[in-house]
């Protein structure tokens, strides 16, 4: 190494020369490819998100639908949108409950 | 020489959410419909307080993570002459963590756990049974039930940018929990019971399918899921196992430029027969007839988009069909209609702000129930018992309420 420390400059020299070279040779796409945020399609394109979160949320709630009579694990503004289909399952049984002389479910 | 740009550090982002919302409501008979209000007409309100907190980041490449926590606090009360009841408490909290893999083009598996746990009260002795009241009336109905444990293995499927398959598969683990006396009360009689009594409630295991397709103005999702339910048991003894339950569901938007989205969503239900206990019988047998209902759920609603808040119009339509019974037996369910009007806003108060805020109307009318000479059979008991006639059942209410979302 000189007094400039040019001896060190030969790996990094070495480095930026393949670099420049597989630049040349590969698609810009494969050098820098923007990132999916909700993954990608089979063919390489980018995942809708809002349609892919949303479908993902519905399989979740609608996989768990007695997970709690209380509330589904939402946010509170998303009620309007997951609570209503909700309304199609029979409520727990209530002070009637089942009996031999009672109704089953209300 | 360009070097690599540094990994970026993983973006989290935490929304936090809560709502007021305050139901009022008035009818001809409280709850239990059976019972005749001493003053003539039932009433009730409730006040009820959700809050949340939802965490979603990438922690590392392919992998998201989603994590919400919610729970609440809620007053109620029934001012029904003769069926009066007041509860406040805070409601069993729900948890979800949902972990998304992106690794694989094509398919975007997720796995997720959700918990319900109990800290609200499942069991209410004395006079504030009667502060469960009708759930097309206000949302808290039933104020607690035990440790339910849910996880979930999915996966989305895109077809194109625009089209995805979706499907799911969630077991359900539900915990026992304390119940006030459910033996001893009917729908003729208010449940002023005292004992304890430990409620055990079926297993339930769920398949969901669904497809969805997002582009220009139009979004689809149609979807549908089979439920079924191992026995609920009570002291130990089974008491009935509901029938296997199928759902359809299908929401259609379409957004107007500029002007706004026009929301519809359709939903219907079908369960098959419970199987029950029969007086005297020491197994579960099917039930001859099916107590359950069909239901029929349809909704619209359009908001209105201006600048910086939206505001708009929703109404909703339910319908319940009779169950399988005639009005003879003890057993028959009557037919059921739920209305309601009103309107929805949102404000963008700041870019990580948003306040929400909805006024309903409700109306129902349920069917009557008729007995003649005071008494009506009973299929599960085999012979005649004393019951009251319940007239055409009509409510009306109102919801309001208001909140925010403020996102870091």
């Amino acid at each position: 190494m000189d007094e400039f420390g040019e001896g060190d400059m030969r790996p990094v020299l070495i480095a930026a020369t393949i670099a420049a070279v597989l630049s040349a040779l590969l698609p810009a796409s494969a050098v820098a490819q923007a990132r999916c945020p909700e993954g990608r399609t089979l063919s390489g394109e980018c995942v809708n998100p809002a349609l892919a979160s949303s479908m993902r949320q519905s399989a979740v709630i609608f996989s768990q639908p007695k997970l709690s009579y209380t509330a589904f694990p939402i946010l509170p503004a998303d009620d309007l949108t997951y609570r209503y289909p909700h309304q199609l399952i029979p409520p727990p049984p209530g002070p009637a409950g089942a009996t031999p002389t009672g109704i089953p479910h209300r | 020489m360009a070097t690599p740009a540094p990994a970026a550090a993983p973006v989290w982002t935490v929304t936090a959410a809560s709502e007021a919302r305050f139901f009022y409501w008035q009818s001809n008979r409280g709850v239990p419909v059976g019972v005749a209000p001493t003053d003539g007409r039932g009433r009730g309100s409730e006040f009820y307080i959700p809050y949340a907190v939802q965490i979603v980041g990438q922690p590392v490449e392919d992998f998201k993570v989603e994590l919400l926590g919610r729970a609440g606090w809620v007053w109620a009360r029934q001012s029904t002459g003769g069926l009066t009841g007041e509860v406040a408490t805070t409601t069993d909290t729900v948890t979800s963590g949902t972990v998304t893999y992106y690794g694989v083009n094509g398919i975007q598996p997720f796995v997720s756990l959700n918990l319900n746990i109990p800290t609200g009260e499942s069991a209410l002795f004395g006079t504030s049974a009667n502060a469960r009241m009708d759930p097309d009336l206000v949302d808290i109905a039933s104020f607690g039930e035990g440790w339910n444990i849910g996880p979930t293995l999915g996966f989305n499927l895109p077809i194109n940018k625009s089209l995805m398959v979706t499907a799911s598969a969630g077991y359900n683990w539900r915990g026992s929990y304390l119940r006030d006396s459910s033996l001893s009360a009917t729908i003729f009689t208010p449940p002023t019971t005292q004992t304890p009594t430990n409620v055990n409630p079926g297993d339930e295991l769920t398949l969901y399918g669904a497809v969805g397709y997002e582009s220009g103005p139009y979004a689809v999702k149609v979807g549908g899921s089979v439920s079924g339910e191992t026995t609920t048991t009570q002291d130990g003894v089974p008491l009935y196992r509901a029938g296997r339950r199928f759902l359809i569901t299908g929401t259609f938007a379409y957004t107007w430029g500029t002007s706004g989205v026009t929301t519809l969503d359709i939903s219907a239900s079908h369960s098959d027969k419970n199987k029950v206990l029969f007086l005297g019988m020491s197994s579960l047998v099917t039930e001859p007839l099916n107590t359950n209902s069909n239901l029929y759920r349809v909704s619209i609603q359009h908001l209105f988009a201006f600048d910086r808040y939206a505001v708009g119009p929703t109404a909703s339509f339910l319908y319940r069909d009779r169950n399988g019974y005639d009005s003879t037996t003890l057993q028959f369910v009557p037919a059921k209609d739920r209305w309601s009007a009103g309107a929805i806003a949102r404000y963008a108060a700041t870019d990580n702000v948003t306040l929400n805020a909805r006024l309903e109307g409700v109306w129902t009318r349920e069917g009557d129930r008729p007995a003649p000479g005071d008494m009506l059979f009973s299929v599960l008991g085999n012979g005649f018992v004393v019951a009251s006639p319940v007239p055409v059942v009509s409510s009306w209410g109102l919801q309001l309420a208001a909140g925010a979302n403020i996102k870091f």
